[in-house]
């Protein structure tokens, strides 16, 4: 039995719009699961069920064996990071860390205690009389935090926590939190809507959308085996190139046509033995899609030949903007290459890392 | 320290100067004369005379205690039913809106219509005593005569038209102060184990501080100054307020021979009651602004 189990858990709003359709998920014991998805997909919603804030319509959670599905907040033994933190702008730094200890009924010298060890792993010793008012985002966020750790709950519940941090401190606060999580083993539920965030510290990454999970795996898993168009379409920055295509056979190798056949060239995807078990498909309109990191360029030598529209440098990498079966394709190359806009090039597709997607279902079709 | 003429002309304490000059002549100017006024006896020469005639009117000692007895009473009723009130519209149901719109309505009447509206209640014949006897809480045979109400039931009866007048004021004070109010203050109350009273005591109440100091002051600067209510319902002279002394002996006896000294006097004194009670009540409930953002 997992250790938290959420089963068709559904919410419905009073003005009849449903947020959440139907969510199973299980999470283990001192799992880092991040729920990510675009605005409006539900994520929060879940999120607020699990804490009690929302009442939920259908279904039940289950944590560490105990039914919680409608208990009040505060008999659920959940600690939760905010969107706004919601430190409480008029007790100190060190009331803050204490008040839910009191609540508890610790004794004065445990919760003394307590409070310094917490603001210790968080750094804000120093701020510990200060009102939120005198700290910087930053510093709050840290507040935050160790507030949620003083009271070692069953479940850490984190609501996009750094969306309101500066890019940079964003960086640094996600390490800090991996770091925390590393040391507690607190089994925590983060929801976001940046991929990066979610990438970078989950253990499993769920990814939702219109209120239902689309995939559930890790971040290579998820990135690299997508599950579904929508998953393709929504991981990556920039995401996976995407059109819709017949295929077809060439002498020995498999070539994608445009949709429609508006006299674009044909893609050339490789010899056909790189795709195993694609035989059925020959002939059928098909989603393929393939990441910009895995086309690579070469000088112009008759096969998938393009011009370069567009060059976008980014330092590390660079991102070229070409058409492709007659839609915009980017390619992602490594380090600060020098193109000229127009310029012809051969594209060199991987074919271990093209995905293909049923045009009705937009599922992943798996190659045998 | 050299200031040249060109600066000197150019400053922008210029631009004070109608404020000053309209404060100087129509709110310094009559102060002053009022003090003045109430501290010289007929001649002009320096005296308490006016102070010590006063104290002396058993009226005015009524007054003085009707005004604070109101005061309170009004300032903790109204407080706590304009906080309920204002609690329960900000849940946001389906007709909030229009509650919200029917609790606004005493707001539009004048005080001589409120006046009118529950003095036609309070008679013998009146729909207050209709109403309690269609409730069944009233023996028709035997009904109450509320005009008949003397001293501390006549000041309570004020009390309850008062805050049947003014609740939408202070009500819409908190209600705009809760509607700033992050939410996620009292969420995360209620995750960290806070049950919704510790979470309305510990958490909302201190947070919406600022908000509810403003709406008490302005209620209490009123409520020091009541009078036409009082006069629309009883007439003059029957529950005696501060400031209904001071409209009495400006209307009714005009002519008497103290009569102005005499409201030039309570005027003083109501003045200076108002500051005082509203710089203890500042000390009392403000001690420290933590200088925080609300939201």
């Amino acid at each position: 039995m997992s250790y938290l189990k959420l089963s068709s858990l559904k919410k419905t709003y009073p003005n009849g719009v449903t947020a959440v359709k139907d969510i199973d998920l299980e999470i283990e014991k001192g799992e880092f699961v991040v729920l990510l998805g675009p605005s409006g997909c539900g994520k929060t919603t879940t999120l607020r069920m699990l804490a009690g804030l929302e009442e939920v319509t259908e279904g039940s959670i289950v944590l560490d064996g105990k039914d919680i599905t409608h208990l009040p907040p505060r008999q659920r033994d959940i600690s939760m990071i905010f969107q706004s933190y919601a430190v409480w702008p008029h007790m100190t730094v060190a009331e803050n860390i204490a008040y839910p200890l009191k609540l508890r009924k610790m004794d004065k010298r445990a919760i003394a205690s307590k409070v310094e060890e917490v603001a210790k792993i968080c750094k804000i010793v120093d701020y510990l009389d200060r009102y939120p008012a005198q700290l910087s985002g930053g510093q709050r966020q840290r507040v935050a935090v160790a507030r949620a750790l003083a009271v070692n709950s069953k479940l850490s519940l984190m609501d996009e926590p750094l969306s309101n941090l500066d890019a940079k401190l964003r960086v640094s606060v996600r390490t800090f939190l991996k770091e925390i999580h590393r040391n507690t083993g607190a089994t925590t539920i983060f929801v976001t809507h940046d991929q990066a965030e979610a990438m970078a510290l989950a253990d499993r990454i769920v990814v939702m959308n219109e209120g239902r999970v689309e995939q559930v795996g890790s971040t290579r898993e998820i990135y690299n085996e997508c599950g579904s168009l929508f998953t393709a379409q929504f991981m990556g920055t920039p995401p996976a190139n995407i059109q819709k295509v017949a295929l077809a056979s060439s002498r020995g190798r498999l070539v994608a046509a445009a949709g429609g056949g508006e006299g674009a060239m044909p893609l050339d995807l490789g010899d056909r033995s790189a795709f195993p078990g694609m035989e059925g498909l020959i002939g059928n309109e098909v989603f393929l899609a393939v990441r910009p990191e895995n086309i690579a360029i070469g000088e112009p030598d008759g096969v998938n030949e393009a011009s370069i529209e567009i060059v976008e440098p980014q330092g590390a990498y660079t991102i070229l903007v070409t058409r492709v079966l007659g839609g915009e394709w980017k390619i992602m190359l490594e380090g600060d290459v020098d193109f000229r806009i127009g310029q012809k090039v051969s594209l060199k597709i991987d074919p271990g890392k093209v995905m293909f997607y049923d045009a009705q279902s937009t599922k992943r079709i798996s190659l045998s | 320290m050299h200031v040249s003429r060109r600066s000197f002309f150019k400053s922008p304490v210029w631009f004070l100067v109608p404020v000053v000059v309209y404060y100087a002549a129509f709110w310094i100017r009559p102060t002053i004369s009022v003090i003045i006024e109430s501290f010289t006896d007929k001649s002009g020469a320096f005296a308490f005379s006016n102070y010590v005639r006063l104290f002396s009117q058993e009226a005015i000692r009524t007054a003085f205690l009707n005004t604070v007895l109101f005061t309170i009473g009004s300032a903790i009723l109204q407080f706590v039913l304009a906080f309920a009130l204002a609690l329960w519209l900000n849940r946001k149901f389906r007709f909030s809106n229009l509650v919200l719109f029917i609790t606004l309505i005493p707001m539009a009447f004048p005080p001589a219509a409120v006046g009118i509206l529950w003095k036609t209640g309070l008679y013998r014949f009146g729909w207050i005593n209709s109403f309690l006897c269609a409730l069944g809480l009233m023996n028709p045979a035997n009904p109450v005569d509320w005009m008949s109400f003397r001293n501390l039931n006549a000041v309570m009866l004020l009390i309850i038209v008062d805050t049947w007048t003014v609740l939408p004021s202070v009500m819409i004070i908190l209600l705009a102060g809760l509607q700033n109010f992050n939410k996620e203050f009292e969420e995360a109350g209620w995750v960290f184990g806070a049950n919704k009273f510790q979470t309305l005591k510990d958490i909302v109440f201190p947070i919406m501080k600022p908000t509810i100091i403003t709406a008490m002051i302005l209620r209490m600067i009123a409520a020091v100054q009541v009078w036409l209510i009082a006069v629309m319902i009883f007439g003059y002279n029957v529950v005696p307020f501060l400031v209904e002394r001071i409209a009495y002996n400006v209307d009714v006896i005009t002519f008497a021979k103290y009569a102005r000294k005499d409201a030039y006097t309570i005027s003083v004194i109501v003045a200076a009651i108002v500051l005082i009670s509203v710089s203890m009540y500042l000390r009392v409930s403000g001690d420290k602004q933590k200088g925080g953002e609300i939201t």
